[in-house]
Parts: structure tokens; sequence; C-alpha cells
């Protein structure tokens, strides 16, 4: 049984976790659907893409938005000496640039991105991003190291396509 | 009743579908763009006069086709749009929704009638949170950031 709060494995039946001293008669009272049991075993670094965007604070976002569109990624990372400063999505393109992007698309990408985004590290449980996505409105969530390097993203699209591949049950066909 | 129950029965009806925001193909790409940045929304979807579903242009289009083209905003929304973009029905399933914009890599797909008429739009976003409803005690009772233990356990 899988603490929420330290992600410690507690014996079956335990109503505090012996790591953190956290509540855990909650999570026992019922069966994990077999989604949720999923997604809370897997970890961010099993739904992250390969080949990040990451890109330096200072880099122009006429740059970076090129990018974007070539490399086919929806956000970009935004680091400076190798730890992670902020987030640039396709919505920052919409919101700030794209009334007055002939103006704009000379200033560096520090200016749009959002700065200090909250991330996860690579061993979070998946639902901790949903939780993210849902409570926080999050659409992409960074995933780092403990050094706060940035490792990749995982968007909702990321967690959908997650559950459709590692979900099968969810559409086998039914009599 | 556990999710893959509810996934075979649930409808797009029963996700809540979000009204659209609609434009007119001859509509300029800057009208379209104004109108998402208001609603903070994703993706337009083009009407005819009757309201039949003739295109979708989302902020990804916004880059790819207008921003690193260079193309004038003052061209139609048709000329940059996904023309005849796949579409769901409200009687359609959660299941076959999800299945379709999986593999079709969507964010957004338009909601029509039988007659092609909009209905409105579902999102990624929504069905993530429809997700989310069925195990909601987990998730909710989660901290905003996890606290690591230490190594090892006291006597482990």
């Amino acid at each position: 049984m899988l603490c929420p709060a330290c992600e410690t494995e507690n014996f079956p039946g335990s109503d505090v976790c012996g790591e953190c001293g956290s509540d855990l008669s909650a999570v026992e009272t019922r069966a994990l659907d077999p989604v949720e049991k999923r997604l809370h075993e897997d970890r961010m670094k099993k739904a992250i893409k390969p080949n990040p965007l990451i890109v330096s604070p200072l880099d122009p976002v006429e740059t970076v938005v090129s990018r974007m569109s070539e490399d086919g990624q929806n956000c970009a990372l935004v680091a400076f000496e190798n730890v992670l400063v902020g987030i640039f999505t396709e919505r920052d393109v919409m919101r700030k640039l794209s009334a007055d992007y002939d103006n704009l698309k000379g200033a560096p990408v520090r200016d749009f991105m959002t700065p200090a985004p909250e991330s996860l590290e690579a061993d979070t449980p998946l639902t901790f991003a949903l939780n993210k996505m849902s409570v926080g409105g999050f659409r992409h969530v960074p995933v780092v190291n403990d050094e706060q390097q940035p490792l990749g993203v995982v968007s909702v699209k990321d967690v959908l396509a997650h559950i459709v591949a590692n979900v099968p049950d969810l559409f086998q066909a039914r009599s | 009743m556990s999710l893959v129950d509810n996934l075979h029965h649930d409808t797009v009806r029963d996700l809540g579908i979000e009204p659209p925001i609609t434009v007119a193909g001859e509509d300029p790409i800057s009208a379209a763009i104004d109108a998402m940045r208001r609603k903070s929304k994703g993706c337009v979807l083009v009407c005819d006069p009757v309201g039949k579903l003739l295109g979708i242009f989302t902020e990804r289009d916004i880059l790819t086709r207008v921003l690193v083209t260079g193309k004038s905003q003052e061209d139609s929304v048709s000329s940059v749009m996904t023309a005849s973009p796949d579409s769901t029905h409200p009687g359609d399933t959660v299941r076959d929704v999800i299945r379709r914009m999986n593999d079709g890599g969507y964010r957004h797909m338009a909601v029509v009638d039988d007659e092609n008429h909009v209905v409105g739009v579902v999102s990624v976003r929504r069905i993530v949170n429809y997700l989310i409803e069925h195990f909601p005690m987990a998730i909710y009772n989660l901290p905003q950031s996890p606290q690591k233990g230490s190594a090892s356990r006291e006597g482990a």
C-alpha cells in the first residue's frame, strides 16, 4: 500500500505511514480503480516524450517559436545553467505574442515564459501530475531531477496516451 | 461503478459539451485569434451560415500556419484552418472519443449533430478531468509537492 504523501510502500491495513506519519485510513477504505492504480504505480519518467525542447532565457522568442513548430513541440523548457527557470507554451504564444508578433519576435523568451513553473521529479507517481493538471489547471508539468535539471514534460495529452497504451482492458470490446 | 464500466456507457453528452467559439470562413485570422484569446480557448470552429462545421483552427495552427510562415492575419481563417476535421457526436461513448483523440493526437474535437451542425467542443483536458472524477480521493489528497522520505526507514 503506497503512501500518497511520501510514496513509501506500507503494509496493507496500516493506519498511518511508517515513514512520514500520514493518515492512511482513507487510502485503505476502497479498492483502487485499475486505471488509478496504474497511474499511481507508474512514474513521471514513463510518460515523458523523448527529446524535449530546452532553450536559454535569452534566446529570441522567434527562434523558440520556430523550433516549437519544426520539432512538433507544444512547449519549450527554459533553463539557465542547466536549471529549470521557466516554461513557454503555445498558450503563451497565443496570449502574449500573436497580436503583435512582428514587433515582439526579437525579444528574449524570458519576457514571455511562465517563470518558476511547478515541476515534479522523474520518480513521482503520475497521479501527482494529474493532481497538478486538475487542481492547478496546468496543461504541462515539467519533469526535473533532484538538482532541478529539466528532463522533459508531461502534458495532458501524454497522460491520456499513457492510459490508452498501458491500461489495455479499457479498450477491449465487450459482448 | 468502475471507470472501465462507465467508459462503455457514458457519452460525450455526459462529459459536458463546451460551447464553441465559432467564426465564419471569410473572417480574418486576427478575429479568430482575438476570440480565442478573449475566452482563453485553444480552438475556434469555422462554420457556414447555417452552423454546419467547415473547419477547426487551433492555437497550434497560430504557430505553425500563421506566425512561422509570416501569413497576414488579414487573410481569411479558411486559408489556415483544417478543413472537414474529424468530429464526434453527443451520443458517442467516452471510450470512443478517447481512442479517436489519442489516435489523431487531437487536443480538441468538434461535436456535431447528425446534420453536421456544430454543437460544441470536447477537449482532452475535459476527458482527463472526467477520469479524475472517477478516483478523486487519492489524487485530491495528494500534497501539492511530494515530500520525499529518507532513504531507509527506521529499523528497516
